[in-house]
């Protein structure tokens, strides 16, 4: 995702993730990949609860996901990875994204 | 059979104090003596009905013992159900996604609905591990 952030900036999209962990891991995981977009601490996975999410796969942590929320505030695409490495790619979500902003 | 016995035991007293009243004020002393002799008799029916209905209550709590043994069968099975699972429903797509607001590893809050009519959200809910 961070390679390709400039792309997500080209569709008016903002990048929001959130993490159930701890923060300091967090913030280390940023550091080291010197990440533009914001990483969220859901310590007590509120949004992650929200969202339905949290603890899918069992292991008390969020199930890898990806919301596509639009201008309106509506959720337009939704992604629940079956598995811990289940994530779409960036292409995949960068295509959705243009789906919504047919600009 | 047990319905049968209640029933009996309970008309029968009625009956009889019913006929001891009409017979007393009108009824010749011949019939009086029929009934008389009649007395005794429902008043050994209605206590055979109790007899009756005490065994049948003792083998009801009796055969009722054998089955509390059996229902604790089902009763494990259901206790450690409980899993730790959330409750919350995933919202859908076309649905108003849920507000939040959360702190930033790099400091501050975000909110989300801060992006309304400015930004379309990827909101991405990641793992550090494997």
């Amino acid at each position: 995702l961070q390679e390709d952030y400039p792309r997500f900036e080209e569709v008016d999209s903002e990048i929001l993730a959130v993490s159930v962990e701890d923060a300091t891991i967090g913030q280390h995981v940023s550091e080291l990949l010197e990440i533009q977009y914001p990483i969220l601490s859901d310590i007590e996975h509120k949004v992650a609860d929200q969202y339905g999410v949290y603890n899918l796969l069992g292991d008390s942590l969020a199930t890898p996901s990806v919301f596509l929320i639009d201008m309106e505030g509506i959720i337009r695409w939704a992604y629940v990875g079956q598995s811990s490495a289940d994530r779409p790619s960036d292409d995949t979500i960068l295509e959705q994204l243009r789906g919504l902003n047919p600009l | 059979m047990t319905d049968r016995l209640g029933v009996t035991r309970d008309k029968n007293p009625a009956h009889a104090t019913g006929w001891r009243q009409t017979r007393a004020g009108g009824e010749s002393g011949a019939m009086m003596n029929g009934k008389r002799a009649l007395i005794p008799v429902l008043m050994l029916i209605v206590c055979a009905a109790i007899l009756v209905t005490y065994k049948v209550a003792a083998v009801n709590t009796i055969s009722a013992t054998p089955t509390p043994t059996q229902t604790p069968r089902p009763v494990p099975t259901t206790t450690p159900r409980p899993v730790e699972e959330p409750a919350s429903v995933a919202p859908t797509v076309g649905e108003p996604a849920p507000d939040f607001t959360l702190p930033s590893v790099e400091g501050g809050a975000v909110t989300l609905s801060d992006y309304r009519g400015q930004k379309n959200v990827v909101l991405l809910f990641y793992r550090t591990g494997g």
